[in-house]
């Protein structure tokens, strides 16, 4: 008789989507998968309701890799729902893991994102005003919607989980691997990050010599010399405070690290962690001019939320806007 | 006189029917130098020609947003050729 098969189960909250693509391009591997599990809930491939999942029994799911933000009730009470259902929660993707691109609304607020969105939008033309309501009266009966709230949340600032594999989307080796270790059933300790302990620069094939700049371009405005570090360079690279895994893919097309890969061990701040870095090289032949001005190097920074924080604003120091009462 | 006239003709037609297969996998930075062609550097994939192109309707060969990615993932241009059909 065969060993039974893992119950796996996938979810996605506030995301884009690619992390779902990204199980897939694990290629011939996701035949393992296959043989190894069963997919018990997958929303975005099956058609298994909420209430099929609520009527499981509590830890029927071995693994369940959650991808998405949390920014709505429906996204909170599903990821506390699967935290109940599965023995092993892994936080999938950059948004579960620190909030990711969606993360960034919270330099905003609710009414300022539907102001934006359903108002103001040039490509918008809704001359009643009609915003998201939590329930609205038809003669059918009464409609409701989710409550969408002010502040984005990481999974782990929702519920308690296991494992993070961050990415936008994951490599697909460490997914593979991931899939690996779970059949195995060599998983590290709780809390650890699937991926490995270095940053994207160790992984890198670009060469680093002298670290100093002065100017910043952006990606468009300059043709990088081959082999030669984009830092080094003057495009802006996070390569230094991001963890690697991703074999450095971006940077071996010209295209600098954003910072998918969240935050390097023993690190507390991505974003501070790459200022310190940037400004450890900006400027050091300017400091000697006596016309140095740091407020001009700097304002070379086009938006340095945007740069710093792509991906890890809510799972930051930082974390939001203040919200006045 | 019109010899060297002729053959500087001859040498700038076959520069630029011959670059593009010899420019390996970096040459969107040898396009973007073609006047009118700056913007390639501009792209980043929103899909907009693909879904206003007349000839990517009627295939899979020659969409647009396909090209694009294929330049800015800095494939050899060889491929890029292939995937046109030339």
């Amino acid at each position: 008789m065969t060993k039974e098969k893992l119950k796996f189960a996938f979810y996605w909250a506030a995301s884009c989507g690619g992390c779902e693509i990204a199980v897939l391009d694990i290629d011939e591997k996701i035949l393992d998968v296959v043989a190894i599990a069963d997919i018990v809930f997958w929303p975005v491939a099956m058609d298994i309701k909420y209430k099929d999942v609520e009527a499981m029994s509590d830890k029927y799911i071995d693994v369940c890799f959650f991808n998405g933000a949390i920014r709505t009730e429906e996204q909170e009470h599903m990821a506390k729902l699967l935290r109940k259902k599965s023995k092993v929660l892994v936080a999938f993707g950059s948004c579960a893991c620190q909030g990711g691109v969606p993360g960034l609304a919270n330099v905003s607020n609710r009414k300022e994102i539907f102001e934006r969105a359903y108002l103001q939008s040039p490509s918008t033309n809704n001359p009643n005003s009609v915003t998201p309501q939590l329930s609205v009266k038809v003669p059918e009966g009464e409609l409701t919607l989710p409550e969408f709230f002010d502040t984005v949340k990481t999974l782990d600032q929702t519920v308690d989980i296991d494992y993070y594999l961050p990415g936008c989307p994951p490599h697909f080796n460490l997914v593979a691997k991931a899939v690996e270790a779970i059949a195995k059933n060599e998983l590290p300790p709780k809390g650890s990050v699937l991926a490995p302990e270095k940053s994207v620069c160790d992984e890198c094939p670009l060469k680093k010599e002298e670290k100093k700049i002065s100017k910043i371009y952006r990606v468009y405005e300059v043709t990088p010399e081959p082999e030669k570090c984009l830092l080094e360079q003057g495009i802006l690279c996070m390569g230094p405070a991001t963890r690697g895994g991703c074999e450095a893919q971006c940077i071996s097309v010209d295209m600098p690290c954003t910072g998918c890969g969240g935050i390097c061990p023993n690190e507390i701040e991505q974003g501070a962690a790459m200022m310190s870095a940037l400004m450890s090289i900006l400027g050091l032949d300017e400091e000697k001019d006596p016309a140095y001005d740091v407020e001009k190097l700097i304002a070379q920074i086009k938006d340095p939320l945007g740069t710093f924080y792509r991906y890890s604003l809510p799972a930051s120091i930082l974390r939001r806007r203040v919200m006045k009462k | 006189m019109s010899e060297t006239k002729e053959t500087q003709k001859k040498e700038l037609e076959e520069k630029a029917v011959t670059k593009v297969s010899e420019m390996g996998s970096r040459f969107k930075y040898e396009i973007s130098k073609i006047s009118r062609a700056e913007k390639i550097m501009l792209s980043f994939q929103c899909g907009t020609c693909t879904a206003d192109c007349p000839i990517a309707r009627f295939g899979d060969s020659s969409r647009p947003r396909k090209l694009m990615y294929m330049t800015h993932a800095q494939v050899d241009a060889t491929k890029l050729l292939n995937q046109l059909g030339l």
